[in-house]
Formats: C-alpha cells, structure tokens, sequence
C-alpha cells in the first residue's frame, strides 16, 4: 500500500513538474527586464554610497543580485534556444533595455575608465574621499553591463542555432555560466588599469627612483615621508653612522622600526631609542634621529623627550616636512618642548 | 644595464643547457623552464658558492658565471646554438605554422598585453611593500654590500626565509639596477607559459588558453606578480611541481618526474618552513608504485625534495652554531612533553577548522560550482585520472588544515595570521583552475568555426 501511494505521489510529482516547465521559462521572461532594472539600480546605489549599503537594508548583496539575474538570463538564452519550435521570444522591454545597454555601455566604460586614471594619478582611494564614488562599483557596473552585452549577443539567431545544435544541457549552462563569473570580472579588472597605468607611466618615463617611490607610498604626508627622511639622514651622515632612533611604538611606527627603516638609510647602523624615551648617557651613537612621529594619525608629540646642552651638540639639523627646507644650528641646546613638531638631526660631539 | 641584462641571457642559457638533458620537444615548455631552473639553480649556486667558500658575491663573481656559461654554451651547442637569428627564424617558422582561430588569437593578443603592461609595470615602479623592504630586498642590499649574509646574525630579522629571491634583488644591487621586480615578472611569465603546455596536453588549445587566461587574470596572482614578497614563486613552483608529479603518475614520464620534484625541492629554497613539500614526496612514491621502471630516478627524486633545502640549515647551524628549530620536530617534541586532554585537542581541531573554513571559503568560492560539476562528470564518467587531480586537491586543502593545526600548538596567537594563511593556500588556485579546465564539458570546442559557419548559412536563407 505504502508502495503503491509513493509511486503514486512520484507519478504526480513528476507530471505537475512537466507541466509546470514551460511555465517557468514564461513567468521569468516577463519577470525579467524588471530584475535587471533592479540589479542596475541597486548597483548604481552601491557606486554613490558604499559596498554592502543594500546588504545593511534590505539583506541582498547587489552583486547577488547582479549574478541572479545574469543567471535567468543566460537560462533564458538557454531555453529559448533549446526550443525554438514553442516561439518563445523576449518581450519588447527585454530587447528595449537591451538595446539601451548597447549605448549605455560606452558611457559606463569611460566614466570608468576616468576613474581608474584620477586614482592612478593621485592616489588610492581619491575619488571616493573627492567625489564619493566607490571606484570598485563601477566596475562591478560595468561588469554587469558586459554580462547584459554578452546576453544580448547570444540572443542572436546564430548563437541560438549554434546552442540548439550543440545540445548544451542545463548543468553545461551552469558550468559555463559559472566559468563566465569568474572569468569576465577578472578580466575587467585586469584589463582596464592597463590604459591608465601605462599612459601614467610614458608621461613621466624619467622619473628617478625616489620619486616613484614618494608617489607609491602617499608622498611626505603618508609613509613616503621615510623616503624623504631616509634621503636627509642619507645626505647628512657618513655611512659607518650610527644613529639613535625612537622606540618601535605609537607614533614612530615607521621610522622607530630598525627593521623597517633600515632599508631607507643602510648601511648606516640603527639604535632603537629606550622605551622609557630617555637616552642614556654617555651616548652610544653620534647621532640622535629628531623625531615628531610619522604614524598617520599623529602629530606633534617630538622624540628625544629629553633636553641635551649645547655643549654636547655638535649641530642640530631640522627639515621641515611640507616645504622640505633645511635649517642647522650650531651652538645651541636641544629644548624638547621646542621640538615637539620637528624633524631633524642632532650631530653630538660625542665618539664615532 | 647592458651587463645585467646579459647576466639575465646567461641565466636563461644555463637554465637551457641544464634542461636540455631532458627530453623536452616543445620549445615553450624548453624556454619557460629554463628561465625558472636557471633562476632557481643560479641563486643556489651562489648561495653555496658565497656561503660555504671564500668566494664573495660581487660582479666579479657574476661575471666569471657568465664566463664560464658562455664557455660551456659554446661546448655544448657550438657556434650554431648561440645564432640568435637562427634561433628566431626557427622559432618564428613554428609559430607561423600554427593555424590559429580568431578566437585563440584573441586569447594570445590579450595575454600577451597582460603579460607587456605587468613587465612594463615591473620594470617601471620600485619596491614599496613593508616586508620586501624589510627583509627580502635588504638581505639583497646587505649581499651585494658585503658578498655574504655572515652579518645576518647580528641585523636581526635575517634568517627567516631562505635567500631565493633575496639573491636575485642582489644580483640587481650589484650591477646598480633598480628594476628588482623584473624577476617576479619572469616568474610569472614562465610559469604562465608552463602551465599552458600543461593544459595542453590534456584538452585543446583554445581551452588550453582559456585557462591561462582564467590564471592570468586571477586578481591574487596578478597581485602578487607585482609584488616583491615570497608568496608568488612559492606557490607557482609548489603548484607546478604538484601538477608535474600528478602527471608523472598518470603518464609515467621521467622528464615529468624530475621537473616536478625539481619544483616541489625549488618550493622549499623559497619557504623552507612550510611542511607541503611532504605531499610531492608521496605523489612521487605513488607514481613509483604505478611505474616500477623509474625506481632509482624515484629514489633521486625523493633525495633532492628531501635535501634541497639543508645548505640552507647547515648554513645557519653553521653561523649560530646550535640546531636550527624544524617546526615538525618542534610539534613532534611538543607533543610528546605537553599533554592536551582530548577535549582540548577536540575544541583545538574545531577552533582551527572554523578558522581555516573562513580562509578558504574566500580562496574556494568562485571555483566552487565548477569544480563540483567537474567532479560530478568525473566521477559519473569514471574518469580516475580527473578524480585522482580531484582526491589530490582535497588532500592538499587537508594538509593546510593540518599545517594550521600544527602552527596553532606552537604559537598560541595562531588566529591572527589570517592573511599569512590565505597567502600559503594560494598555490591551490592554479591547480583549481586546472582541474576545471579538464572538465568533459569543454569537448563542446566553442573555438570551432561553427559559429561563423551558421552565420553564413543564416545569411544564405535570407538572401534566398
């Protein structure tokens, strides 16, 4: 009896499914032109606003909503392909929109692009903090229109003969379908910095190795200032020096890292300041780094926190750090208070 | 830069000349191979050479290898073999033979603008990353500086990786280039090349290009490519040297062998530290049971991936005169004087495993549904060696977990190294790759002229 029932419920189960097959492909292809009008909008408000704004209100990622709707696309595609002898056609507001990404897409391709060069010429993250735009959500923009552009195309009579012929099954359609996600995001991204990278670089092609590396690493205000500071201590000090620096804590992150900032002033010999951030006399080294702290975030807060009489001063070197001008003094003292926003070198009459 | 660019062609040429002891016939694979043994074996030999002898790193060190490749260049292959026309026109003559598609033209026209713009890049910017500067590029600039590492003991921060590419931002020091990152470009290049011949050989080549595209382009790699840290050649050689060894097993070849094991031993002068190598060995004696004729050069095989890596450890035994930690001996040694309940060790495997899962979630994710389509096929269609690349890659991601697991009972702040993980777990992402381009479902050949074929007869109808 049990049996019987089961076989009977399969026997329902399968017939309702055939029969509701062809209702599906339908119910998609009037849903459809409304799901991409939606994954556009929701991605155009993540390009104004930021990644995950629509996942915080409404608890769908917009790139999910990018990729479900490529996917009934490419389903689509598939289906209406795979059977041509039921007529089944996109409605005239699939073909519209369409029709309407073909000519949207070069705008989208360029403004893109523009983006991709003000970042290039400035720095990382200059057009959000500019314009609040996400530069990664205009790509993933442009991708979606890619994927609308590729859709359309295999819409086309000799695509969907050549599906017909080539017996794609579904899961081949996923497979392809997912090969497409991976590849045609990756290849956005890697395809289009190629242009602005490149022009940037035949622009400046004599630029020298410093100010490559000021203009990689933020310039004076951001970590490039230790290529700055590195390049003075440099110019100023033999290269058997030995020279104090501050302790490796907040805000000398940077230039009290001996590990770190020994790249910038090898073969010079680097000694980490105490952490009490009093140096202990007699003096080690015949240099002593002066030191505001180049963390980011910090300002004015001046290393060696110790006053040092001009009598062990040899000279003190300053530099300051938007105007790059150099300033020596000679027969005076080392004031800390007078200090506290300084960069500089303190040359001690001390051993070496 | 005249000097250094001719050390790079000597390089090449000593990496042709080692190779050309196998029997390799395509000229690709010859070529890619050569730059990746030359570059590997050039460190090691300088390595032992400044380390171990009186010789010193400096351009005239540089310049008697030159010499003496050149000299046995010129041994070796006589005037003919260094005609660099010649060498041209036999090349251009094969590539001209090639009937391409429009599609695979399209392919090679866009990797080969990747390939210029990451040269180009490479070429053009400096070093900015903390750690390159920090270490691998400083070790360089201390080499170049002083002809050997001997002062590494009293810098600090020294010895934590083996001098791989440390050697090679040396060479660079030495002659005053300052285009260091060029290596990381040839690397990867190489190894692109590589693994198309890979692919090559098991599908067609419009989807052999296809794959190599799909790596190309993969954003982690394309990263790392411009970056001079050690993450990119560990992963490259490590994955190269699992699909060689996968391949020895299916197709009992020598030259496969040997590559791989060289790849797999090549991995650990880049990391010493991490265990993965173990898996080529046992990849090495699975294929030595399936072939039994390749025994002794199985044996050989085994003794470098073993051993590659010891003048390295001797090296350091040698300067702090005590035993370099190992970290399995260390974790063996644990194991044996700590003693974890086994609901510690429970809650332990649970914690890591959550831990991992995040990693390679992000790792795994846009490969998922294709390699589970690939693995369905495989298994429906019986395919064994499909399900063998397959059963090894879950081994792999086992052995990462393992690895995890290991490094958690050593160091207790463990979870703080999530991106250090994601970095180790990126050799996966090639054989990824390469496994989903082994899926049947590509016989479909998309690269064929039917499209262009039913375009013309749809244009015949309607003329009609």
């Amino acid at each position: 009896m049990l049996v019987k029932n089961f076989k009977w419920l399969k026997k329902t189960v399968w017939q309702s499914l055939i029969r509701l097959s062809p209702v599906l492909p339908r119910l998609l292809i009037s849903v459809y032109p409304y799901l991409i009008s939606v994954s556009f909008f929701l991605l155009l408000i993540e390009v104004v606003s930021y990644s995950g704004f629509i996942r915080r209100y409404i608890f769908l990622p917009a790139s999910l909503a990018m990729q479900l709707t490529v996917a009934v696309g490419a389903y689509l595609v598939w289906y209406v392909s795979r059977h041509a002898n039921l007529v089944i056609k996109f409605n005239s507001q699939t073909n519209f929109i369409y029709q309407f990404n073909r000519v949207l897409i070069t705008p989208i391709f360029i403004g893109h692009y523009l983006i991709q060069k003000l970042e290039e010429d400035h720095f990382a993250n200059y057009v959000f903090s500019s314009f609040h735009i996400m530069p990664e959500n205009t790509g993933i923009l442009f991708t979606f229109s890619i994927f609308l552009l590729i859709l359309d195309a295999l819409n086309q009579p000799a695509f969907r003969q050549f599906i017909l012929k080539s017996r794609l099954g579904l899961l081949q359609l996923v497979f392809f379908f997912q090969v497409g996600l991976i590849l045609i995001p990756q290849l956005q991204v890697a395809l289009l910095p190629i242009v602005p990278s490149t022009v940037s670089i035949l622009q400046y092609p004599h630029k020298t190795k410093t100010e490559k590396m000021l203009q990689l690493m933020n310039w004076n205000a951001d970590i490039g200032w230790m290529v700055t500071l590195g390049e003075f201590i440099n110019r100023h000090t033999p290269e058997t020096a030995t020279i104090y620096i501050p302790p490796q804590k907040f805000p000398w992150l940077m230039e009290g890292n001996p590990f770190f900032f020994r790249w910038f002033v090898y073969p010079r010999t680097l000694i980490s300041g105490p952490s009490s951030e009093l140096i202990e006399q007699p003096f080690q080294a015949k240099y002593i780094m002066i030191a505001s702290g180049g963390w980011p975030s910090a300002t004015g807060i001046g290393w060696p926190k110790m006053d040092i009489s001009a009598e062990q001063i040899e000279s003190i070197l300053l530099i300051n750090r938007e105007t790059l001008k150099e300033e020596r003094h000679e027969q005076t003292d080392y004031i800390f208070a007078d200090h506290l926003t300084n960069w500089g070198l303190i040359t001690l009459k001390t051993h070496d | 830069m005249i000097n250094f660019l001719f050390f790079l062609f000597c390089v090449f040429l000593f990496g042709r000349m080692v190779i050309s002891f196998l029997q390799i016939e395509s000229e690709i694979e010859k070529n890619s191979l050569a730059v990746l043994v030359g570059m590997v074996l050039v460190s090691y030999i300088f390595f032992i050479l400044f380390s171990f002898t009186p010789f010193i790193f400096s351009q005239k060190m540089l310049g008697l290898f030159c010499l003496v490749v050149i000299s046995w260049g010129l041994f070796r292959f006589g005037r003919k073999g260094l005609n660099l026309p010649l060498l041209l026109s036999l090349v251009w003559g094969k590539f001209s033979q090639l009937h391409l598609s429009t599609y695979e033209w399209g392919v090679i026209l866009v990797l080969l603008v990747i390939g210029l713009n990451n040269f180009l890049l490479n070429w053009y910017w400096p070093i900015v990353d903390w750690d390159a500067l920090a270490l691998y590029d400083f070790r360089g600039m201390v080499l170049a500086k002083e002809g050997t590492f001997d002062r590494g003991k009293e810098l600090g921060y020294f010895f934590q990786y083996p001098p791989f590419t440390s050697i090679l931002h040396g060479i660079n020091h030495v002659f005053k280039i300052d285009q260091v990152k060029i290596w990381y470009s040839l690397i990867f290049g190489a190894y692109i090349l590589l693994f198309y011949r890979l692919l090559r050989q098991h599908t067609t080549r419009f989807v052999a290009l296809i794959g190599t595209l799909i790596l190309t382009t993969t954003s982690t790699l394309m990263l790392h490519s411009r970056m001079a840290y050690t993450n990119l050649p560990y992963s490259l050689f490590l994955s190269l040297g699992y699909l060689y060894l996968i391949s020895w097993f299916s197709q009992a070849k020598k030259n496969h062998l040997l590559i791989g094991a060289f790849f797999v031993a090549s991995s650990t002068w880049v990391r010493s530290s991490e265990p993965f190598w173990f898996l080529g060995l046992i990849l090495i004696v699975l294929g030595v049971i399936r072939h039994r004729k390749y025994i002794w050069w199985s044996f050989f095989a085994c003794l470098g991936v073993i051993f590659f890596k010891y003048p390295w450890i001797l090296y350091l035994d040698l300067l702090y005169a005590t035993k370099v930690s190992n970290p399995v001996l260390n974790v063996l040694s644990l194991a044996g004087t700590t003693r974890f309940s086994s609901e510690e060790f429970l809650a332990r495997c649970w914690g890591v495993g959550l831990f991992f899962f995040q990693i390679l979630k992000g790792i795994i994710k846009p490969y998922l549904i294709p390699l589970l389509i690939t693995a369905w096929v495989a298994i429906s269609g019986r395919q064994y060696l499909k399900m063998f690349y397959l059963v090894s890659l879950v081994i792999q991601i086992l052995a990462i977990y393992a690895g995890i697991l290991v490094f958690s009972f050593q160091f207790p702040d463990w979870s703080t190294i999530p991106d250090s993980a994601a970095r180790m777990s990126m050799f996966l992402v090639p054989q990824f790759i390469f496994v989903i381009m082994l899926n049947d479902f590509w016989r479909i050949n998309i690269a064929t002229k039917s499209v262009s074929k039913i375009k013309q007869k749809i244009n015949q109808r309607q003329e009609k």
